[in-house]
């Protein structure tokens, strides 16, 4: 990792470090990390996100101690061709929700610590815009079509 | 006012009689020669060809080192993805819908093959695909080559790709690559498409309709 990425974590890791006061304005539902392929060096996450105030709520950025990078993205199939673009924030809208889901938005991690697998569980740092960090604890599943587990 | 009150007079009648009597022979003729030309195949979510189109020569390998040219696509029907391994969220969804297409297929005499083609050989090397594809189904087939060798398969399929910069993470890039799923019939042929959202249902159920019209 670059010096200055490290810098960026470092700083995004201890920003959570400061206890926020208890805080239901982001609630966070079914967060999971979708298991990939051994030596895979790219992962996706997924969580559906709700606000309970009457106005917008932004998040900036994401991390986790457990992967290098991550990127917020959107998949999108435009005229057949599949897309996947870096998003540079995420709006919650007032008294809404917004899902990270399979084919559409997710959380791109990038390169992680060690190998995961199903039964792993993973910190998510989620960076909202007021300063306020929201950390979330996502297990690692395999998952097949429409989120069933395939054993 | 009253509206019957104007009959059409006798001497109309016989030039309508002849336009129905024309239309109805029409109708039938049309309908006969939809008939015949169409094997019943109804209400597919695929779009499938009139006529299965030939495929231009090209080869590529396979991620156990097998050559994958035209041959290799002979003998039995092929289900081609293009995508690849550095994508964490459509690759692994389309992959798993296969492997629930492959097990409502498993009661079929058919043999049916299942082919990601990179669309990334830059990365994608043979042993990054064979961990990647086998991990969704030990069946299932990775294949790559040079670039050049996937334009010749991809130019002739109408299949976009192109990498694209990912401004957030310099060292990585992304590819944006057709999302459809192909059929290619036993003859090696070009015989239908499917196109996002994929369902494992519909495409089963298409394959097997599909299936029993092919001669």
């Amino acid at each position: 990792m670059k010096p200055a990425g490290f810098f960026i974590t470092a700083f995004l890791l201890l920003c959570c470090v400061i206890p926020a006061q208890a805080d239901d304005t982001l609630q966070v539902s079914d967060p999971w990390i979708r298991e990939a392929p051994p030596g895979a060096t790219v992962l996706a996450g997924y969580l559906t996100l709700t606000n309970t105030t009457s106005a917008p709520l932004v998040i900036e950025a994401v991390s986790s101690p457990a992967f290098e990078a991550v990127e917020i993205h959107r998949s999108q199939v435009v005229d057949g061709v599949a897309r996947m673009q870096p998003v540079s924030e995420l709006t919650v809208p007032a008294t809404g929700n917004i899902s990270l889901a399979p084919g559409g938005y997710h959380l791109m991690l990038l390169r992680p610590v060690r190998p995961l697998t199903e039964g792993d569980n993973v910190i998510l740092l989620l960076h909202r815009a007021d300063g306020i960090c929201v950390t979330v604890t996502a297990p690692v599943l395999r998952m097949t079509e429409s989120s069933s587990h395939q054993h | 006012m009253d509206t019957n009150s104007n009959p059409n007079p006798p001497v109309r009648i016989l030039p309508t009689l002849i336009i129905a009597a024309v239309a109805l022979a029409t109708g039938i003729w049309a309908a006969q020669a939809l008939l015949n030309n169409k094997p019943p195949v109804d209400e597919l979510a695929a779009t499938r060809f009139p006529v299965a189109r030939q495929l231009e020569p090209f080869s590529l390998v396979d991620h156990q080192g097998n050559t994958f040219d035209n041959a290799a696509l002979r003998g039995h029907w092929s289900f081609l993805f293009f995508g690849y391994t550095h994508c964490p969220d459509v690759c692994p969804t389309t992959l798993s819908v296969l492997n629930s297409v492959s097990g409502k297929l498993a009661d079929n005499n058919a043999p049916v093959r299942f082919v990601l083609v990179s669309v990334d050989p830059q990365r994608d090397t043979p042993e990054q695909l064979a961990r990647f594809v086998t991990y969704f189904n030990s069946d299932f087939i990775g294949v790559t080559g040079s670039e050049e060798g996937i334009a010749q398969l991809t130019r002739q399929l109408g299949i976009m790709h192109m990498q694209v910069a990912d401004e957030s993470s310099p060292d990585s890039y992304l590819v944006d690559h057709s999302a459809g799923l192909l059929l290619i019939d036993p003859k090696g042929n070009y015989h239908a498409v499917f196109t996002p959202p994929l369902s494992a249902d519909a495409i089963a159920s298409d394959f097997r309709k599909m299936l029993k019209a092919f001669r």
